[in-house]
């Protein structure tokens, strides 16, 4: 577990402490960034595992944007991405519907917030173990 | 602009409304002088009342040939694809529809009453009724013009007789029938001409005041509904914006005491315990209320619904194998019975999945350990229906039409089970009415509760 490297992505600092604090626990390595262009660049750098991205922070879907600019760099086109979402927030996005055009939301799975620690941690193992399978 | 529309489409079904009206009469027409002449013995002019007849047939057509060519009513009524060019058009077209089936109507009156004894047939007074619809259906200036064609009429046809300008079909009773002439009499006809001009102004004045007042008021109530429409709008975008905001810092708040709550940074401190938990608990009733205000607001903001057509069979077999762990902590048997080749529903296969899990999870929660639920579904000719029936703790017989009210909970359930918020019950009929369909329930106080709901079949 402990070569595991994941980007957190949220506005939030709070909850970026509270989600932080869980994957840590459970021997994740975690680099936090607090808007898109933040993410954009730690990713360049840290070479992340995964990533966990809010969908709203300054912009209404800068999460969605950032997906898609993540696969689109080729290294990453492969990068598992689980989404942080209100999904019964204002933009009302559906997100199982959103995830089935990966034009659209390039995502393999998503969590509603708040996160519940079991849930978090068993999406993570869920999405890695997919994604082994396929390689 | 909805007020034109609204008046558009009034309009229009009135003048089917008297086109319909019109094919009665025809038909009573023909009766009438079918009995008039085999059984009163009363000679007629019958080549003429039937030819009469043809040319309202005639009218009739032409009148729904006007209308076809306008649109449908559905087409009139929508204020989403009519720009304002088009609703001002059909509203002149309409009305001259109606002008057209007003004045064909005097004329043809007229042409009856000539046929059929003129000024002594009882039924002259007939012109009033169309005069009458023209009042409430359009502008005064219209009214009095019509009032004066009919004017002329009755004075042609009266004084053509009595002149003798044109020859005259009257009311022959056998051959016993008494000859008075009374079109003949210069008193009759007079007194007959000058009653006729009198009734018609007076009621076309007092008719043409009451609809003109009527008019103002609906328009007036329309206009009072938009203001009542765009202020809801308001307020509804700022419920959710507010809701929005709140929902983010619970969800901060949520977070964080769930990090201590699941104790995976180690066990808690026993004086502390009890605080966490109670705040966590109360922050998670929080955050799902919060959520189900957002989704009943944005329901509420939506017009229609968009989707695909989709199986209903998937949906609803999903909704068990998502529900299914829930029954099982409580140890209540879920089952299935599910009509094979249910249909093909068309809307949004993810709403219509939510609130059918919603309806089974409701069950789960308001039935005790070791309960019964089960799903039911069957095909009808045009519709789906689903049914979820538990033996759990059943509705009380007052409170039934009010639970799917927004924050209304069972006076019964309160007390026992306290996170629920009293809007999913709410939601669950919104997005169902949203898809064209009904939901209901049936439910006997401590032996259980039956909702079903019908959705619209794709066809």
């Amino acid at each position: 577990m402990a070569n595991i490297k994941i980007l957190l992505v949220d506005d939030d600092p709070d909850l970026i402490i509270a989600v932080q604090t869980i994957l840590e626990n459970k021997g994740y390595e975690v680099v936090a960034a607090y808007n898109k262009k933040e993410g954009l660049e730690l990713l360049l750098t840290e070479k992340p595992d995964l990533a966990i991205l809010d969908v709203m922070m300054e912009g209404t879907h800068d999460g969605f944007e950032l997906a898609r600019a993540i696969k689109q760099i080729p290294e990453y086109e492969k990068l598992p991405i689980i989404m942080l979402t209100s999904v019964d927030s204002i933009t009302g996005v559906n997100f199982k519907a959103a995830m089935s055009d990966p034009n659209w939301l390039p995502a393999d799975e998503y969590i509603d917030k708040p996160v519940e620690p079991n849930d978090l941690i068993e999406t993570i193992e869920q999405v890695l173990a997919a994604k082994a399978d396929k390689r | 602009m909805r007020d034109v529309l609204n008046r558009n489409r009034r309009l229009y079904l009135r003048s089917l409304w008297m086109i319909n009206l019109r094919w009665i009469a025809i038909l009573l027409v023909a009766i009438i002088t079918l009995i008039t002449v085999y059984y009163f013995r009363i000679e007629l002019y019958e080549r003429g009342i039937y030819f009469v007849c043809l040319l309202l047939a005639l009218e009739n057509m032409v009148s729904v040939f006007f209308l076809r060519r306008i649109g449908k009513v559905k087409e009139i009524a929508n204020l989403v694809n009519n720009p304002p060019k088009k609703i001002k058009q059909d509203y002149i077209r309409i009305k001259r529809t109606i002008n057209f089936q007003i004045l064909s109507d005097l004329f043809l009156l007229t042409l009856l009453l000539y046929y059929t004894g003129g000024v002594e047939n009882p039924f002259v007074f007939f012109y009033f009724f169309h005069l009458a619809i023209a009042s409430v259906l359009l502008s005064q200036k219209e009214t009095y013009m019509h009032t004066v064609v009919a004017f002329f009429l009755f004075v042609i046809l009266v004084y053509s007789a009595y002149f003798e300008v044109l020859p005259y079909y009257g009311l022959h009773i056998n051959k016993e029938f008494v000859d008075i002439h009374l079109y003949k009499d210069s008193y009759f006809v007079l007194k007959n001409t000058v009653t006729f001009v009198a009734t018609v102004f007076i009621l076309v004045y007092l008719a043409s005041s009451i609809g003109r007042k009527l008019q103002t008021q609906e328009e007036k109530y329309i206009e009072a509904l938009e203001k009542l429409e765009e202020k809801d709008k308001i307020k509804n975008e700022y419920v959710l914006r507010v809701t929005h905001d709140v929902k983010g810092h619970l969800a901060a708040i949520q977070s964080n005491l769930s990090v201590l709550n699941s104790r995976i940074l180690g066990p808690l401190d026993e004086k502390h315990e009890g605080f966490i938990e109670r705040a966590y608990k109360r922050t998670f009733m929080a955050t799902h209320f919060v959520r189900d205000l957002l989704k009943i607001t944005r329901l509420r903001m939506m017009e229609s619904v968009e989707g695909q057509p989709f199986d209903m069979i998937r949906i609803l077999l999903q909704a068990i194998k998502d529900t299914r762990a829930n029954a099982e902590e409580k140890n209540i048997e879920l089952t299935e019975e599910i009509e094979e080749d249910l249909g093909i529903v068309v809307g949004d296969e993810f709403s219509i999945l939510e609130i059918t899990s919603n309806l089974i999870l409701n069950a789960v929660k308001y039935t005790n350990e070791n309960g019964r639920i089960k799903l039911k579904a069957i095909k009808m000719r045009d519709d789906v229906l689903v049914t979820i029936q538990d033996n759990g703790l059943g509705i009380p017989e007052d409170e039934k039409d009010k639970i799917f009210e927004e924050f209304y909970r069972g006076s019964n359930v309160k007390k026992i089970i306290e996170d629920g918020t009293g809007i999913g019950l709410a939601i669950v009929k919104k997005v169902i009415e949203q898809h064209g369909g009904v939901i209901n329930v049936e439910s006997t106080l401590g032996k259980g509760s039956k909702f079903y709901y019908i959705l619209p079949k794709f066809s």
